[in-house]
């Protein structure tokens, strides 16, 4: 999962971006309006997280630009002074939840769990695919009840296929949501984590969850149950 | 230079006066102009009637004797009896004088007008007699003789016009005089009129300062009609200043105060050399708590000075749609019940502090059902906000409506929101009533009174 997080406060942004990648997202940031916007219209993020009070292109402003470039992903708003003309609108420039800041990293993981689940279309945090069973708010995963022992890239890879199930994703498509920029893109790696994927969701071969179309990518095969 | 001048003339009464020397002098200068030349005409018109009174009178006075024209030697008009009197006559016949006035003795005429007229013609001319300007008539008659002849006569008056010239010169000099010191009073009348009339801007301007130093709060009520309204609405924005700055002045204190008391218990927690997070996020917390209730306070002061109005149905709408956005994952059943629109003096702002904490409280707590009703009732607004929530426990109901009650620990900011409700709803004279819905959760029933201007 790709995050943008624009928010002038150098210090907030700092711990903000540090949070998010504890989290296992990849964060890009921005400290001003205008380099936000940028990225904002430039990469295909999964979620957006907008300081209202921001230099140079002003929060609300940004939010109704990206809008129009026809970006869909959920954006989260952080309002400083936290009363209702500014949260009424921000969420009808287009963002889809606030938070008042100050906030309690545990109440921003919560928020943006929850937005990009719901912008995936899975309304409970619990997935579950026959004897697979997915947490994506303690982001955990179990097979037939016994949990499993995932490193965070190798939970990143599966939840993202989890989320657009059924859905062919390429290897670029998967680098882009779950790797820093600089990520070789030419190596193997994913190879390397779907085969692990495959052996720990999968050790006798009979569910065949993820699918290796040739040329195109990937493809999480099971339907919810 | 010029610069110099104009920057000297930048005032009112400086435009005023520069105007009226502009344009005063103009009016006098034609009107004397059009004064003078009338004078002149009529002048004109009663010399040339007198001079033909003169002519008749010869003519009355001619005779003919042995084809020969005669005429007394006294004649009626003393002036033609005596020498150099300035007003002289002659009988011309082809050319030749036949009789002239015993005044005209030394007088040198000038050459008369050759041309024969007509019987009854006469013609009036301007000439000089003696060096003098004059007026001359003539007038050419044809007589019978005795021996049956037609015999032409022409006869002529002369008149000296010095008298004339001085009568018309004095006129202008007292003409010229009397416009020449009428314009000097009306420039002088004008200026002490504007001195008079512009002094309460004067007035003002000391007013203005004295406000300034601090000697005088507000503006004093004396001043003419026409500038009193922007007085009064002065001194109305004056006082709403001042009780805005006074109550900032308050909050601030308040903050500073509340402040500090976290802030000693973390200090206190620091030097003890045990720092705990759990203290600390206590009290970081709680001053989170202060500064957001001072925020909120500080938008919802306004209403008594505010004279804007509000359309609540569409702020209900914006706030419901706003909401069912944040609450997606709870699919509520959200219905209204909202005239289409539903005007209430005061901030939108306010308003949307209100019921944005009240419908988010009902958003958060409400099972899936939200009902909000609103309608006008006797001089208020009914805004009704049911839910099927848990509902509010009835020995609970009069502590939640006190300033920063919190009934729900659990729930962070409840308790804020609904102080900062029933603050924005006391400065607008509302009220909030809580009850059990027919849903079995929350109703919260809220009456704004329609008009704040008591």
């Amino acid at each position: 999962m790709r995050l943008l997080v624009i928010e002038d406060e150098p210090q907030l942004n700092e711990n903000l971006c540090h949070f998010l990648q504890q989290q296992g997202y990849v964060v890009d940031s921005a400290q001003d309006g205008r380099e936000g916007l940028f990225l904002a219209e430039e990469h295909p993020y999964d979620l957006a997280i907008v300081d209202l009070g921001l230099p140079e292109i002003d929060g609300i402003e940004l939010i109704k630009q990206v809008r129009q470039k026809q970006k869909s992903y959920p954006i989260l708003i952080l309002t400083a002074r936290g009363n209702w003309q500014d949260k009424v609108s921000g969420l009808e420039a287009g963002a889809d939840d606030y938070l008042v800041k100050p906030f309690h990293n545990e109440e921003l993981r919560a928020r943006v769990n929850a937005l990009i689940r719901r912008s995936t279309g899975h309304a409970s945090p619990v997935l579950e695919f026959g004897s697979i069973a997915l947490d994506t708010a303690a982001k955990t995963v179990s097979v037939g009840g016994e949990a499993l022992e995932l490193t965070s890239f190798e939970y990143n890879t599966l939840e993202y296929l989890v989320h657009h199930a059924g859905k062919v994703i390429s290897k670029i498509e998967l680098t882009e949501h779950l790797y820093d920029q600089d990520f070789d893109r030419d190596s193997n790696t994913i190879e390397v984590f779907i085969g692990r994927l495959r052996k720990k969701l999968d050790p006798d071969g009979s569910l065949k969850p993820i699918a290796t179309m040739r040329g195109q990518g990937y493809r999480f095969t099971l339907e919810r149950s | 230079m010029g610069a110099n001048l104009l920057k000297r003339f930048d005032s009112f009464s400086g435009r005023l006066i520069i105007g009226s020397v502009l344009l005063l002098p103009i009016f006098v200068l034609m009107s004397g102009v059009a004064l003078d030349r009338s004078f002149a005409r009529s002048q004109e018109v009663a010399e040339l009637e007198r001079m033909r009174t003169q002519v008749y009178l010869l003519l009355g006075a001619a005779e003919i004797f042995d084809g020969q024209i005669w005429l007394p030697d006294q004649l009626q008009e003393p002036r033609f009896n005596q020498p150099e009197s300035g007003l002289y006559a002659r009988v011309l016949s082809d050319n030749v004088v036949k009789w002239q006035s015993p005044s005209a003795l030394m007088t040198t005429f000038p050459n008369s007008n050759a041309s024969p007229l007509f019987t009854g013609q006469e013609i009036y001319w301007s000439t000089d007699v003696n060096d003098k300007p004059a007026k001359a008539l003539s007038f050419d008659v044809a007589w019978d003789t005795e021996d049956g002849r037609e015999e032409n006569y022409r006869f002529e008056v002369y008149h000296d016009q010095s008298t004339i010239a001085a009568e018309r010169a004095s006129y202008q000099r007292q003409l010229w005089r009397w416009l020449g010191s009428m314009t000097v009073l009306l420039i002088v009348i004008q200026w002490a009129i504007q001195l008079w009339g512009l002094r309460p801007l004067k007035g003002l301007a000391d007013d203005l300062s004295k406000l300034h130093s601090g000697e005088n709060r507000t503006l004093s009520e004396n001043y003419p009609r026409e500038i009193k309204p922007v007085i009064q609405n002065l001194n109305e924005v004056l006082v709403a200043e001042r009780e805005q700055r006074d109550r900032y002045r308050h909050t601030l204190a308040d903050l500073a105060h509340s402040l500090k008391t976290p802030l000693a218990v973390i200090r206190g927690n620091l030097s003890s050399g045990d720092l705990q997070a759990p203290v600390v996020n206590e009290q970081i917390s709680r001053m989170d708590d202060i500064v957001r209730h001072q925020l909120q306070r500080s938008v919802a002061k306004s209403a008594t000075t505010s004279n804007r109005s509000t359309d609540i149905s569409q702020v209900i709408e914006r706030l419901l749609n706003a909401l069912y956005k944040v609450y997606r994952d709870k699919d509520l059943e959200i219905t209204t019940d909202l005239p289409e629109q539903c005007w209430v003096v005061g901030d939108e702002s306010d308003f949307m502090e209100m019921l944005g904490n009240l419908l988010d409280n009902a958003c958060k707590y409400t099972h899936k059902k939200v009902h909000v009703t609103a309608f006008e009732q006797t001089d208020s607004l009914i805004v009704i906000l049911s839910d099927d929530g848990p509902g509010v426990p009835e020995h609970q109901r009069a502590t939640i409506l006190q300033r920063g009650a919190r009934a729900d620990t659990v729930q962070k900011g409840q308790g804020i929101g609904l102080a900062v409700v029933v603050d924005i709803l006391s400065s607008y004279r509302g009220s909030l009533v809580i009850d059990e819905s027919h849903f079995g959760g929350a109703q919260f029933t809220l009456e704004l009174p329609l008009s704040q201007r008591a």
